[in-house]
């Protein structure tokens, strides 16, 4: 016996259209931590993800009509939108300070090698985070949707409403502002290579 | 192939979505290029911050609250979506718009060395249909001023008494932007 599909994005949609409310409840709940993350990662405070993830799905109570399964797939559509409030109060709450305090794992009972393991890669986490944080919104959406919420490039440049080769050369141009920001000991010559502009 | 060629396949291949196809041709290269051995390493480095960091935050969401806060929104909508509507009468659509018109127009400053008439407000709204005025969810109260031809059609008595030319009234104009009841401010 084979367990029931679960219903698609786009039959979820129709019934929420009806105003079913089991299938809002459905769609929020395979959606809001994606678009909560996403929110969370462009912005960096928490309080600005919960009201970019309220936006969402708020504009898909009111218009779940509106979505075109023709011009990309229901996650592309919702990241647009949450990209749009993203962008909007960015633009108004500039300048921003990054929420980063309370989010590190405990380290709980592990050997002193996993214990400074563990610290470098929260180092590294927190330095990368910053990095991220004080890239420009355009090049920070691409590298938080392609390298964070791993979308592909067609989503990407789906929820963007760019071409798939704008997302290209914008992650790769942010990916090396990254690591020249970041010019780690542990990565000196990624550093130099695109202070002498050896990265495209 | 060139280094500024491959720059793009070593990030693809960095973050692990580099075709197969291509896998053993940038390897090969990037096996004899020193720099472009430091460009995949460094993208490598990058690569598993940006996961440790996606992995780090892969549980956190939004407050439980905001899913019945939504839930509500979602009910509210459809119940006044599927809220049966009144059918207006055909006269009492010119009303409203008069109504409406009238109210923009009372927006506006009155003519210098007008005489404002005392104003005394009726009790009490009267529907202008059949039915409870109570039942009128979510309404704007709209102050206007109505011609007594206008006053007639709404059934008021518009004997010598009236004097004026226009009679202020309050109109309490539904969501629907119907009106749905009126009381005179004389």
């Amino acid at each position: 016996m084979t367990a029931p599909q679960a219903p698609t994005d786009d039959e979820l949609l129709r019934r929420l259209a009806a105003g079913d409310e089991d299938a809002f409840t459905a769609l929020f709940r395979r959606w809001q931590g994606p678009i909560f993350r996403f929110g969370l990662r462009m912005s960096g405070a928490p309080a600005v993800a919960e009201d970019v993830t309220q936006e969402v799905f708020m504009a898909l109570i009111t218009g779940a009509g509106r979505y075109d399964p023709g011009r990309g797939s229901l996650p592309s559509y919702l990241f647009g939108i949450a990209r749009n409030q993203v962008l909007r109060r960015i633009e108004k709450e500039r300048p921003y300070v990054p929420m980063l305090e309370g989010e590190e794992e405990p380290l709980g009972a592990l050997g002193a090698a996993d214990v400074l393991e563990e610290l470098e890669r929260s180092e590294r986490v927190l330095r990368v985070r910053e990095a991220v944080l004080s890239l420009p919104p355009h090049y920070r959406e691409v590298v938080v949707l392609s390298d964070l919420q791993l979308l592909s490039y067609q989503e990407t440049a789906a929820a963007l409403g760019c071409a798939v080769g704008t997302v290209r050369s914008r992650l790769h141009r942010a990916r090396a502002l990254l690591l020249l920001k970041l010019a780690d000991p542990e990565a000196p010559s990624a550093g130099a290579e695109a202070r002498a502009g050896g990265r495209p | 192939m060139s280094c500024q060629a491959l720059a793009g396949p070593i990030l693809d291949l960095a973050r692990g979505a580099l075709l197969p196809a291509s896998r053993a041709e940038v390897l090969e290269h990037v096996e004899s290029c020193a720099a472009c051995r430091e460009r995949l390493r460094a993208e490598r480095w990058l690569s598993e911050g940006l996961r440790d960091w996606a992995a780090a935050d892969a549980d956190r969401e939004p407050a439980p609250a905001l899913e019945a806060r939504l839930r509500s929104a979602l009910r509210a909508r459809h119940r006044r979506a599927v809220r049966p509507r009144r059918t207006a009468p055909a006269w009492a659509w010119p009303i409203a718009a008069a109504a409406a018109g009238l109210a923009l127009w009372s927006a506006f400053p009155k003519q210098a060395g007008r005489v404002a008439a005392p104003r005394v407000e009726e009790a009490a709204f009267r529907p202008l249909f059949s039915g409870d005025l109570e039942d009128v969810d979510g309404y704007q109260v709209v102050r206007v001023e109505l011609s007594r031809s206008a006053l007639a059609g709404l059934g008021f008595a518009t004997g010598e008494d009236f004097g004026a030319r226009a009679v202020s009234a309050d109109v309490i104009v539904g969501q629907d932007g119907v009106a749905r009841g009126i009381r005179l401010v004389r």
